[in-house]
């Protein structure tokens, strides 16, 4: 947004894994908030009889999946440098949430959730001791999944009831490495899969979906697989590699931390 | 460590709401290394535990003012519950996920009857035996504190000790009890020889009885603003309160008869409003809150109130000052409307709709106050006004429920007249049952029956206009339950447990409750709830918690109950004289700011 607004977007990339991965959608959007608020920020409120934070996941994330490349975008009515913005947030936030990257948005350009395009996966499983498959049996499993044609799952919420065809709504299925400090995480390091999902005008694929396709195939569950997603990608990212220019470069940077911090 | 805590992982898929069980919230405190362990518990779902600013001071002092660690336990919703019990993990911290049982001292909170089949069930899933007296050696020493602590009885038997009173003087003393003292033997000893701590198995073994040692409520004298936390954990999303508050004014001497808060927390001590907006301008910076509230029992007579709200506003003129439990007059809703550029809504309390009724319980407010609070509120914009009232009050005729219809025709028409007729505003008229509470003037006085409060309920739903008046009543069902557990003794700690063993939990959530699982329980011990709830005591009677002394009289509450039946009023002392209440006879008296 422009200064003349009063209004200042930052686009923040950030992870989020342990425990903290069960928040829910709307409990992660408040503790990025007060997250903002408790580094001496304010964010700008919509307009309307009851304004809220003008605030912003690009890609709401299941409970209990981690993100090691989530994006949100945060108004504020302060001008800090990116840099500044980083360094105060980081202090304010909880244990499992870490900043990776802040950058302002230029003027204009389209808010982050309208466009997200689809983020990339990891599936990470257990030994076959603690519940995973056999790891000779995965590389066939994944085989058979990308040479489907249909895999439906049945999709149950309280407002909607439906089949979804997975194997139409992902993409680039395979094998994949189990990445180093997987231990360190806490998360499991017998075998590893990775796999893309769009987000296309059809719908997308839930990853819980396709776990359970993939049980399907495997004719057993996969005893307690992590779900990782390692980055959501937008439509003014340059595809899936490049990052949100950076601006502000110039420009005196506002007032900052009106009231200051604890 | 949890030593399950890869199956503690996988129970949070399959439950609602799974961020009730990680902890990890902003200003969480973890210690790796302690000189004891102390679990801090609220019986109750996170959301409304986490809520509670008891709790937050009593972290904040252990975390803070000793080597002590305090960690939290709140009741497991009934999906995680049986899961954990299907899956054999034991109740766990939400800092370390260490369980409930390798705590050296267990700190439970009692704000509420309606929780003690949760207290119940937290020891039970914890793996502790349910009674105290089958508890050993490396068992945790419960102990239970809050306002319901006033009458330990019920839960006598499944609680090693109580805290009687305010915990902030006393808190420091029994963490040096763990930390000095090994073994769950000499730590009890020397509980039951720590002021204000009541040992059932060693004060009253037998029950509360005449040769039962008293135990004397712990009063926190200095009401010092450094026990107000700073840095208080903020809740994820889901709390009831999503908001800073700091206690400005503890204790209330207006001496309505039927309010337990109103004798428990006398004498009334203040905090000077400089250190009040300090100390909430700290908290909002620290927690991120966009709302800060004045917590007391009543705000309104905080004596420097005004300066406090001056003091905030000056640092954050946009914040929304959240001012609870204001008394019913223009004042204070000018007051509020200053406070709260953004809210619509207000509240007032007249609690009795007629002159008579008032008397009785003594709410000295008259009908022109209550109409100018209307007309004051209107005028300053509200467009929501919520009143409150009780039915089911001592002596109350069918003229005192016919008022309360009265008072919302009367509250609607001021509205019309002030906003017009085809302005929007509605009024709230919210009425709740008379339950009667230990260490009150109507403490002898038992319940209404059950067929009349459903009458008085059928009455005021036929009666009441529903255009632009909304009436919500308290179901009579828990509020009977919570009547008879409120007065109750030894026996009704037996009922307790039988209702938890036939399914009875979490009391207070109406889609929860399981009334047959209750009646079933009462009748088991040879009476019933309803005789339970609505048993009158006689003046002279024993009551089950003579042996807890509030420092409120028993000649002064007689007397009031007394001067209710002849439907005459006691003045305040803070304005109108002493009143020998005896509160101020001990270490503390009533100190305001001016």
């Amino acid at each position: 947004m422009t200064a003349a607004s009063g209004r200042y977007r930052y686009r923040i990339r950030y992870s989020i894994t342990g425990r903290i991965r069960f928040l829910s959608h709307l409990e992660t959007v408040d503790t990025l908030l007060g997250s903002v608020r408790r580094a001496g920020y304010e964010p700008a409120l919509s307009q309307g009889m009851k304004p809220k934070p003008r605030i912003s996941i690009a890609m709401p994330r299941p409970v209990a999946v981690e993100g090691l490349g989530e994006l949100v975008e945060v108004e504020l009515t302060t001008q800090p440098t990116p840099e500044q913005l980083h360094a105060d947030l980081a202090g304010t936030l909880p244990a499992g949430i870490v900043i990776e990257l802040v950058e302002e948005v230029p003027t204009g350009r389209r808010y982050v959730a309208g466009a997200v395009t689809g983020a990339r996966y990891l599936l990470l499983l257990d030994a076959p001791g603690d519940g995973g498959p056999d790891p000779e049996q995965l590389a066939g499993i994944v085989e058979r999944f990308a040479a489907s044609d249909e895999l439906v799952v049945a999709r149950r919420t309280p407002s909607q009831h439906r089949d979804v065809n997975v194997a139409a709504l992902v993409e680039d299925m395979h094998v994949a490495e189990v990445p180093a400090g997987a231990a360190a995480r806490g998360w499991p390091t017998a075998a590893a899969i990775g796999f893309y999902l769009p987000l296309a005008d059809g719908g997308s694929a839930r990853p819980s979906e396709v776990v359970t396709a993939l049980e399907r195939l495997a004719g057993h569950d996969l005893g307690m697989p992590r779900i990782v997603r390692l980055e959501v990608h937008t439509s003014d990212d340059g595809g899936r590699e490049a990052t949100v220019e950076l601006v502000g470069a110039g420009v005196e940077p506002g007032p900052a931390r009106p009231w200051g911090s604890c | 460590m949890h030593p399950n805590e890869r199956t503690i992982e996988r129970l949070l898929h399959e439950v609602q709401k799974p961020a009730r069980y990680i902890g990890g919230e902003p200003n969480e405190v973890r210690k790796d290394e302690a000189t004891a362990r102390i679990l801090l518990s609220y019986p109750d779902a996170y959301e409304i535990g986490i809520s509670n600013q008891a709790l937050q001071i009593l972290y904040t002092m252990v975390n803070e003012r000793t080597g002590a660690a305090a960690e939290r336990c709140y009741c497991p919703w009934p999906d995680m519950a049986d899961a954990m019990r299907r899956e054999g993990v034991e109740l766990f911290s939400l800092e370390r996920w260490a369980p409930a049982r390798s705590f050296d001292l267990w700190g439970i909170t009692l704000q509420h009857e309606l929780c003690y089949t949760n207290v119940l069930e937290m020891i039970d899933l914890a793996g502790l035996p349910l009674h105290a007296a089958d508890r050993r050696e490396g068992d945790p020493v419960i102990i239970a504190g809050g306002p319901c602590a006033s009458n330990p009885e019920p839960l006598a038997l499944y609680v090693d000790a109580f805290l009687i009173g305010e915990a902030e003087d006393t808190l420091e003393r029994l963490v040096g009890i763990m930390e000095r003292l090994e073994g769950r033997e000499r730590r009890m000893a020397a509980l039951a020889n720590t002021p204000s701590v009541y040992v059932p198995a060693v004060h009253a073994p037998a029950g509360p009885a005449a040769d039962a040692t008293p135990v004397d409520r712990a009063i926190y004298a200095d009401f010092s603003i450094d026990t107000q936390p700073r840095r208080p954990i903020v809740p994820y999303s889901s709390a009831i309160f999503n908001r800073a508050s700091v206690e400005v004014m503890r204790g209330c001497t207006r001496g309505c008869r039927f309010c337990h808060a109103g004798t428990w927390y006398r004498p009334v001590r203040e905090r000077p409003a400089e250190l009040v907006a300090e100390a909430g301008l700290e908290q909002l910076a620290c927690t991120g809150y966009d709302e800060l509230s004045l917590t007391s029992l009543a705000t309104s007579d905080y004596t420097d109130v005004d300066e406090a709200i001056r003091l905030v506003k000056e640092q954050r003129p946009d914040l929304h000052l959240s001012l609870p439990s204001n008394r019913v007059d223009t004042g204070p809703v000018a007051m509020s409307a200053a406070a709260n550029a953004r809210q619509s809504s207000i509240t007032i309390a007249p609690e009795a709709a007629t002159q008579r009724m008032r008397n009785i319980i003594c709410k000295t407010i008259d009908d022109e106050m209550i109409d100018g609070a209307v007309r004051a509120a209107f005028e300053q914009g509200y467009t929501s006004l919520k009143t409150y009232f009780m039915i089911g009050l001592p002596r109350e005729t069918h003229d005192e429920v016919q008022a309360i219809v009265d008072f919302g025709i009367r509250a609607r028409g001021i509205g019309r007249e002030v906003l017009g007729d085809g302005a929007r505003f509605t009024v709230h008229v919210s009425a709740s049952n008379f339950v009667p509470k230990p260490h009150t003037p109507f403490q002898w006085e038992g319940m209404a029956p059950r067929i009349q409060l459903i009458r008085k309920a059928q009455f005021l739903r036929r009666e009441m206009p529903r255009q632009q008046i909304r009436l919500s009543i308290h179901d009579v069902e828990t509020s009977m339950l919570e009547g008879a557990l409120s007065r109750g003794s030894r026996h009704t700690a037996r009922a307790i447990e039988r209702a938890w063993r036939a399914g009875a939990r979490f009391d207070a959530w109406s889609e929860m409750y399981d009334e047959q699982a209750w009646l079933t329980a009462f009748e088991a011990e040879g009476t019933t709830l309803d005789a339970e709830a609505t048993r009158q005591f006689d003046d002279f009677e024993p009551l089950p918690w003579d042996h807890v002394r509030s420092g409120v009289s028993r000649e002064f509450l007689l007397d009031e109950l007394w001067q209710s039946r002849a439907e005459a009023i006691t003045g305040d002392c803070r304005w109108d004289g002493c009143t020998e209440c005896g509160a101020c006879l001990g270490p503390v008296r009533t100190k305001v700011v001016r």
